[in-house]
């Protein structure tokens, strides 16, 4: 199956995800992911980014600072590589590339950095409601494949938030049944008041501040899986095993 | 065990520099615990190199097996013999700190003696070896019994 | 009868990979100073091993995913690094330990100071990892870490008191010049002996390397479910033999030689050699195993390639990371720190290290988008909650008890 067809969650999906070639060799891990801010305000993913401009800030801001000064001098210090979503065959559990690993990591293009943004910038950020209540911090984004463009890309079309940190939801919030019952009653009891935000409620992003502010409340939080049929679920399943 | 707790002293280290004068005088209860150690520690040893003299003499062990166990007898043994002789004994103590250090340092001969027996495949030495370190290990089980009920 | 003959060897392997030198002197000492009244932690641990290593091996059979791996999609880089950096930390004071266990085990056939024989061994064990296939190492050390099934012969030989030993066993009969404090101790650090992190990184990402896929899932619980009780068999046995020989005279375990004395008494000579070899390929091979583990788990966090399935200079990354642990180990070693010592302390902090890897793994066991109809069952998730528990009071309590008990003394 092909994640890259249906709607997915950056964070749950993508990041962190192993990177493999043509020849399944292992190539890296998925650091981050570029988002593009077109004109109209929409965010729109283009490509996986790797190395560690990307994966130190994400490891600790402070760490980020000082492997930054470490290399002040250089030009790309701040540039991590790029894999371009064209290059990538299918989505699984892993990220498969169409090509051979060699040579296909490439510095991030310095034109267009006024547009450019991190996935990993959204994450975290606070969410503040129509009349200035905090509504929750952005857990991770939900994606899905952009219709009818000549290169391949994924739409932000919601954000899901609730408290605490990003990725503390385990994948608990997908379906009901996952056990063991201790841990899911723990995980979903720290996130309970969790909730989503659709891409067109959100009214702006403050990205130096880290904020983001939403037309409405909460939506009800929807598992990304629904949006299958169950029936082709369990059959996709089936074709996994 | 001596090793052990000197893993401990080093795992702690940082906790400890501050009372590690020398010589360190413990308190009456800390030599005690310190001189049951050691006693427990040579009471072991002598009855591990014990074993393995005798079990020598039934011929045993495969190359030089013996010799290793005894040569680590022999160090731990020494270990154990220093911890106490390089500590201040409270007033309390000192009237007994003279026959301890004295046993622990002819437990440790012994065990050295035996070592060398066994290196030099002295069949004779070797069985004098063994009543040695059985008149020792008489003396000191009944010793660590005492420090233990003491303490 | 190919099949059958795979299912065998994996099991033999098993059963001969188990025990490496935490086990031997952790079981030994337990035995020499509170009998078999210890012996319910072997079996709990055993059961802890086999439930976290069958569900690790099913995740990877599945999914082809390997520990770490999961560790970073489900804990993210912050705390999977911290994770890793505890299990790195460990898994090298295994290596270390074992590493330095070999060199014990030679030094007791050849008396060569061990210290001297470390860079040698060290060599050779960068060898075994470099050039040999993985197949042909597993099997090999394996098969002859069979060899201390002599301890099984031993015990019996020895002719001890069964109903004894067996009261001892059921009653938790602890002798009575130990404390509890000390008892619970030594419960942490067999557990901790028994339930060792690398096991399980070098049980899942093998699974990788054999290329496992769903349907090798009953190979792999036959190996767990026989192999590693059986294995654990063989760490009561060593328990067994020194509570019977050392025991009584008051000796309390500090070097390896002292290990073997029961053996060399109860079946001479021949008995005693079988054991030493053993010594050397249980040794040895868990010396492979854990200079493997970090080099898998390292690479598995940032997605390098890894693995003995590719050629070295494709997987150039990992092979420095088993480079540099095995100078790591050298440089340590010859400071002539005491092997024992150093094994005493990976044990426990294997126990305190066990949450990071264990809980992640219990996540993805259960995560249908992983592991389709493969997911734990109630039996699984039943005993996996259990452990979960066992687990993190075993790693909370371990290092408070080093401290108050001064590691056991």
């Amino acid at each position: 199956m092909n994640r890259l067809e249906r709607p997915l969650d950056g964070l749950l999906h993508l990041m962190d995800r192993q990177v493999i070639d043509s020849e399944d060799l292992l190539v890296c891990k998925c650091d981050d992911l570029e988002l593009e801010q077109h004109e109209d305000g929409t965010l729109t993913v283009t490509a996986l980014l790797v190395g560690a401009p990307v994966w130190v800030p994400r490891v600790s801001s402070w760490l980020g600072e000082r492997w930054r000064r470490l290399g002040g001098a250089q030009s790309d210090r701040q540039r991590p590589y790029r894999i371009d979503l064209a290059d990538i065959a299918q989505v699984s559990q892993e990220i498969h590339l169409r090509r051979e690993r060699d040579g296909v990591l490439r510095r991030q293009d310095p034109e267009r950095a006024s547009v450019r943004r991190l996935v990993d910038d959204l994450l975290g950020a606070d969410v503040v409601g129509p009349g200035d209540e905090h509504l929750g911090n952005v857990l991770d984004v939900r994606l899905a494949p952009t219709r009818d463009a000549r290169d391949p890309a994924l739409d932000l079309t919601g954000l899901l938030v609730g408290r605490g940190r990003p990725g503390s939801y385990l994948g608990y919030d997908r379906s009901d049944d996952q056990g063991p019952w201790l841990v899911r009653r723990i995980v979903r009891r720290l996130h309970r008041h969790s909730g989503m935000i659709s891409a067109t409620d959100i009214d702006e992003i403050d990205w130096d501040r880290g904020m983001v502010r939403a037309r409405t409340g909460l939506g009800e939080l929807t598992n990304v899986d629904a949006t299958v049929d169950p029936s082709e679920r369990d059959e996709l399943r089936h074709e996994r095993s | 065990m001596v090793k052990r707790l000197a893993g401990t002293l080093l795992l702690l280290a940082a906790l400890l520099l501050p009372s590690a004068c020398r010589p360190s005088s413990p308190d009456e209860k800390g030599w005690r615990s310190t001189a049951e150690q050691a006693v427990s520690d040579m009471v072991s040893e002598v009855a591990t190199s014990r074993l393995t003299v005798q079990e020598q003499l039934r011929d045993r062990f495969v190359g030089r097996y013996a010799i290793v166990v005894l040569t680590y007898s022999e160090e731990a043994a020494g270990k154990a013999s220093d911890s106490v002789s390089t500590v201040q004994p409270p007033p309390s103590a000192r009237p007994s700190y003279d026959d301890l250090t004295t046993l622990l340092s002819d437990a440790t001969d012994a065990i050295a003696s035996a070592r060398i027996a066994v290196a030099a495949d002295d069949e004779p030495k070797s069985r004098k070896a063994v009543v040695d370190l059985t008149r020792l290990l008489a003396r000191l089980r009944p010793l660590a019994s005492s420090l233990r009920a003491a303490s | 009868m190919k099949k059958v003959f795979a299912v065998a060897l994996g099991i033999l392997t098993a059963i001969g990979g188990f025990v490496d030198i935490g086990d031997l002197v952790t079981n030994a000492q337990v035995g020499a100073r509170f009998g078999l009244s210890l012996a319910w932690v072997v079996l709990v641990g055993v059961l802890g091993i086999c439930v976290f290593a069958e569900m690790s091996g099913r995740v990877a059979a599945v999914s082809g995913r390997a520990t770490f791996d999961l560790v970073r999609e489900r804990l993210g880089p912050r705390m999977g690094l911290i994770n890793l950096l505890g299990s790195m930390a460990v898994t090298l004071l295994t290596f270390v330990a074992e590493i330095g266990g070999v060199a014990l085990s030679l030094e007791l056939v050849s008396s060569v100071n061990e210290v001297l024989l470390v860079p040698f061994i060290a060599f050779l064990v960068w060898a075994v990892l470099w050039r040999a296939r993985f197949t042909v190492m597993e099997n090999v050390l394996g098969l002859l870490g069979l060899a201390l099934i002599v301890y099984v012969v031993a015990l019996w030989k020895l002719g001890p008191d069964w109903s004894h030993l067996a009261h001892q066993w059921v009653t938790v009969d602890k002798p009575g010049d130990e404390t509890w404090l000390t008892w619970s101790y030594y419960a942490v650090a067999l557990f901790g002996a028994a339930l060792t992190p690398y096991e399980v990184f070098f049980f899942s990402s093998g699974g990788v390397e054999e290329k496992w896929g769903p349907k090798d899932i009953g190979t792999m619980r036959a190996n767990v479910f026989i192999g590693f009780p059986l294995g654990g068999l063989l760490s009561l046995a060593i328990a067994g033999c020194a509570a019977v020989v050392l025991g009584p005279l008051d000796i309390t375990v500090a070097s390896l030689g002292q290990v073997g004395l029961p053996v060399a008494i109860a079946l001479g000579k021949i008995g005693l050699a079988v054991a030493l070899v053993g010594f050397v390929a249980a040794t040895f091979g868990a010396a492979c195993e854990t200079g493997l583990s970090v080099g898998y788990s390292i690479a598995q966090y940032f997605g390098w390639q890894w693995g003995k399935y590719v050629r070295p200079n494709v997987a150039a990354r990992f092979h420095l990371v088993l480079v540099l642990s095995t100078l790591l180990a050298v440089g340590v070693l010859i400071t002539s720190v005491d092997p024992i010592l150093v094994t005493e302390a990976s044990v426990v902090f294997s126990a305190v290290a066990l949450p990071l890897t264990y809980f992640p793994i219990l996540v993805v066991a259960n995560d249908h988008d992983y592991m389709g109809p493969h997911v734990n069952g109630r039996l699984a998730n039943g005993l996996g909650t259990f452990y979960l528990l066992v687990i993190v009071i075993a790693a909370v309590a371990a290092v408070p008890l080093m401290v108050l008990t001064g590691m056991g003394s």
